[in-house]
């Protein structure tokens, strides 16, 4: 398939989505309301946004600053994300059917750069922008102009790295329009397929101009990444408020100055490791080739970034963790000091591990041995902290909100992804599972679970202090369960396949490990559509979600962990609002209705006219219903006919049963009867018996037990696909045949209410809104 | 209680599922219902290395390094011809054999070619077979899908239709 239009079409129906999401949403939050309204300024008004244009490229507000970071990094994850999903795609199939191998190649490393470089730091270093100089009590961060600068740097730097994706869309287009130079010269632009790590000598042997580009991309964003870590270092140390010391320093700022101190000393490295493969491949140079330096030089220089890089990418996620899951036990964080003397330790072995990327290289097996040994070391702090967290959950009073859960989850997958690390570091286990599924779930296990949930933690913790609204906690919840369960599926499975040492970075495998890697692809799918609830979930809340009226969102003060940054908030609302924030009364926006049982019912003693009335409207109302029902139910059917799981031989049965001449018409007619009459009387007579105390829920039950019957009575001989077809056709039929049928009879009973209480008048509004 | 739960995250949850099963059976059936007409399997791709790469990969190797066949481009076939001049032509080096392969095992092998007194070392890179899959899996993905999107809508509606009922107690 021509992956550029898929990847460039799913990229653009997702921003065109969000687009059209971000102003419908607006639009509901724009509504008048009863305590008098409020409205915005049109998104398209002309100077309205050149204002915004203005405001957002020129700001030095490091809160501002710190949104940008998110949503730059928010997109790089969903094109990434994008990545992954195709990959997975790829995966269904044996075979390298749906993409072929050249675009699977392109996929896993553009996947991996976009990911790891332009996705993690900067949502870490956007959060870190926004709430350290709050936890710090300082103004902004030292150097705020830097700070744009720094930010500025990766927009482009991103664009140069996926130039690719770019150029193939643009040489497709004039292709298609002139086909001339210029669409052979963006022709020749492919994404490289050279895996994330670039080892040489495929990098500088490749021809792709593209290449160059992306070795200019990351280039650019090692300064930006560089920029943006000084500005840590120096805000932390010097921009610290009179009463935050050392020993008071909060555990986040402590990572954010570790990760920061460990970018200072990666990040120069690389680049000039790139700047020497650039020269290598433009100027002849021969740093990496066999007579300069080798190829295992770059493996060398690499490395002693790229491992440094793992931590920096971690170290933020732990941090989190630390700072957030003592909010939601209620107790301080267990072993404070021992956290920070772990996480020191952790930056400082950072960079003795490198070589363990190379156990399967040719160098010195005394040298291997040393590094084996570190590598297993560095597992100890790793460990502590694990440990101070689990003790910190111990006898605490646990609250299960979504951000907990994400920690408990977090917690989880980083135990899995930190004792299968442990394996990877012995030489003789690395020597065997090096090239294999075995690492992929391994690392993602840490990659996927613990950084990108805890970033989704801190969304939903600070979402109120940044948007002075609440999201929808329940589905946020659910989103929570839904990324974990989804993570855990996906990577597990990926383990497995490890264990069946299946190798990595190849689009065809063999047909013995289909099933897990079906298995491993419907997880990945569950992830995207988390990732798509969650985006949700922050876009309509920010206009939509109920406002924050005090800023103890969660409770802190009761525990005495009401930190900096919500003391900030506190104040700043009632600094916006000076009265607090209130909420129209939820009874004057109500529309017209009864509440009260006793009004409206019909006294049958006094009022025999309307018991007669009332049965016959019953029966009538049931009749609707069962018609509304089964028409509901034939919808599914006959889909299900043209799908080709259902046979409509089974009403010709039907007709045949009753004697009357077979025909598939006769026979609907028979069931369209059936469902009015028969099983509607049925079902008034036996809801009083069924469970659920919604009339709907009770239909469903009903019908759910009926499909049984159905599901025997009608059954033509499927077998295997078209069975399980069957089986789910019949039953969502029936399911759709109780909320059509109970829903009509509660409909009825509200209608007859209303006209007995004497509100009728057409006043059927709008439900309110349920509660959220 | 319990079932407020089971609305709210045992249902989507398994709406959720099928959601994401049906995407896979849906991408794989809708690809394999259209594979064939859009041209998009059937024809393996060959890949062609410069003089001046073929000559570096085969130096490299010193002597004793292994020993190619040697073709005429006259030999080859109609359909091998033109995508050995595609891949000479393209950046990177790939033709697709559209229409019959007779010397497709020396491909699979690896074989030097010789063109316009040039050699060029040529191989099989992707054989881009056709899936086979079960028709079925399109329209049972695609219902899959929807069915799973009720799921996942089920609390929303399930709240508003609860507020209804209990408006009339
Ligand atoms: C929806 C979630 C994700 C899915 C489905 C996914 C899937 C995959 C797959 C299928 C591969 C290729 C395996 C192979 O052929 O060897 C891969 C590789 C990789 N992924 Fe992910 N991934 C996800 C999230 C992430 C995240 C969050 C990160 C980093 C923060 C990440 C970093 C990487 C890296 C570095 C590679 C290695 C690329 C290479 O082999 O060169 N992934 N992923
Ligand atoms: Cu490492």
């Amino acid at each position: 398939m021509n992956r550029v239009l898929v990847e460039g079409g799913a990229l653009a129906a997702l921003a065109l989505l969000l687009v059209a999401f971000v102003l419908y949403a607006r639009r509901c939050g724009d509504r008048p309301r009863a305590d008098g309204g409020y409205s915005r300024r049109s998104v398209f008004d002309r100077s309205f946004l050149r204002e915004q244009l203005l405001r957002w490229t020129t700001t030095t507000d490091h809160r501002e600053i710190g949104i940008l970071y998110i949503l730059f990094g928010t997109v790089a994850a969903l094109w990434g994300g994008v990545d992954g999903m195709m990959m997975r795609l790829e995966l269904l199939t044996p075979e390298a059917t749906v993409w072929s191998e050249q675009t699977y190649n392109a996929l896993f490393t553009t996947h991996g750069l976009t990911m790891l470089i332009f996705f993690v730091l900067p949502v870490f270093f956007g959060v870190g922008n926004y709430v350290l100089p709050l936890l710090l009590d300082a103004d902004d961060m030292a150097f705020p102009r830097l700070n744009a600068v720094g930010f500025w740097l990766l927009p482009p730097a991103l664009l140069l790295a996926r130039f690719g994706l770019v150029a193939q869309v643009a040489a497709q287009v004039l292709g298609a329009v002139s086909p001339g130079q210029l669409a052979t010269l963006f022709g020749v632009m492919e994404e490289p397929g050279i895996g994330w790590t670039l080892y040489t000598p495929l990098s500088t042997t490749q021809a792709n101009p593209q290449i160059d580009f992306l070795l200019l991309g990351l280039h650019l964003s090692g300064i930006a990444t560089v920029i943006g870590a000084i500005n840590f270092v120096v805000t932390i140390v010097y921009e610290r408020g009179e009463d935050v010391g050392w020993s008071n320093l909060d555990i986040l700022s402590w990572n954010f100055l570790v990760t920061s101190g460990l970018v200072l000393f990666a990040f120069p490295l690389l680049g000039s490791a790139i700047v020497m493969l650039l020269l290598d491949r433009n100027f002849a140079t021969t740093f990496y080739a066999v007579s300069g330096g080798g190829a295992i030089l770059w493996q060398h220089l690499f490395w002693f970034w790229g491992h440094p890089e793992v931590y920096i990418i971690f170290l933020p996620s732990a941090g989190l963790m630390s700072f957030l899951l003592p909010k939601f036990v209620g107790r301080s964080l267990f072993g404070f000091r021992y956290i920070v003397y772990s996480t020191l330790a952790i930056g400082v072995l950072s960079f003795g591990v490198w070589a363990h990327h190379m156990f399967t290289t040719g160098i010195d097996p005394r040298l291997k041995a040393s590094f084996m040994g570190i590598s297993i070391a560095i597992a100890v702090p790793s460990a502590i902290k694990t440990f101070n967290w689990i003790t910190t959950i111990w006898d605490g009073e646990v609250r299960l909100a979504a951000p907990m859960l994400l920690c408990l989850g977090s917690i989880g997958t980083f135990v899995v992804g930190g004792v299968t690390g442990v394996f990877l570091a012995a030489i003789p286990v690395d020597i065997i599972y090096h090239g294999t599924y075995y690492v992929v779930g391994h690392f993602h296990m840490i990659v996927m679970g613990i950084i990108p949930m805890m970033m989704l933690a801190a969304s939903y913790y600070w979402y109120p202090l940044i948007t002075g609204r609440l999201y929808d906690r329940r589905l946020a919840k659910f989103q929570a369960g839904l990324f974990i369960v989804g993570s855990v599926v996906t990577f597990g499975s990926l383990l497995a396949l490890g264990f069946g040492e299946l190798p990595r970075r190849y689009a065809n495998y063999p047909v013995e490990f289909a099933p897990l890697q079906r298995v491993a692809s419907v997880g990945a799918f569950v992830i995207g559509v988390a990732v798509l609830l969650w985006l949700y979930n922050m876009v309509w809340s920010y206009w939509n979600g109920k406002p924050v009226e005090d800023a103890d969102v969660w409770d802190l003060k009761r525990t005495g962990q009401f930190t900096r940054e919500w003391a900030w908030f506190e104040d700043r609302l009632e600094r916006r609002y000076a009265v607090e924030p209130t909420e129209p009364d939820p009874e004057t926006v109500r529309p017209s209705s009864t509440d009260d049982p006793s009004v409206g019912s019909p006294d049958v003693l006094r009022d025999p006219r309307g018991l007669v009335r009332s049965v016959l409207a019953d029966t009538l109302y049931g009749a609707l219903g069962g018609l509304l029902g089964t028409l509901a139910m034939t919808g599914v059917l006959f889909t299900g006919a043209l799908v080709g799981v259902f046979d409509l031989r089974g009403f010709v049965e039907l007709s045949e049963l009753v004697g009357v001449e077979g025909s598939i018409a006769a026979g609907y007619a028979v069931f369209l009867l059936g469902g009015m009459t028969t099983w509607a009387i049925l079902f008034r007579a036996l809801a009083e018996y069924l469970p659920g105390r919604l009339l709907v829920v009770t239909g469903v039950s009903y019908a759910t037990i009926m499909s049984l019957g159905f599901a025997v009575a009608f059954y033509t001989g499927q077998s295997g696909l078209a069975l399980v077809g069957y089986l789910a056709f019949v039953l969502v039929a029936h399911w759709l045949y109780g909320i059509g049928l109970a829903g009509t009879l509660r409909y009825a009973e509200y209608r007859r209410d209303l006209e007995g209480s004497g509100m009728s008048g057409g006043g059927s509004g709008d439900p309110p809104e349920g509660d959220r | 209680m319990v079932r407020d739960a089971l609305l709210t995250y045992g249902v989507p949850f398994l709406g959720t599922v099928l959601l994401a099963a049906g995407i896979g059976a849906a991408v794989l059936g809708g690809y394999g219902a259209v594979q064939a007409e859009a041209g998009l399997c059937g024809a393996p791709t060959i890949g062609v290395e410069s003089p001046a790469d073929t000559e570096r990969l085969r130096s490299g190797y010193g002597d004793g390094g292994p020993t190619l066949r040697t073709l005429p481009f006259d030999d080859l076939s109609p359909a091998e011809r033109a995508a050995f001049a595609d891949g000479v032509d393209a950046f990177d080096g790939e033709g697709a054999v559209d229409g019959a392969f007779p010397n497709r095992e020396a491909f699979e092998d690896g074989v030097l070619v010789a063109y316009e007194g040039e050699t060029y070392y040529a191989t099989l890179r992707s054989t881009r077979p056709c899936t086979s899959v079960d028709p079925i899996l399109l329209p049972l993905g695609l219902a899959a899908m929807a069915f799973g999107a009720l799921g996942v809508l089920t609390p929303p509606l399930y709240r508003r239709y609860a507020a209804f009922e209990r408006r009339q107690g």
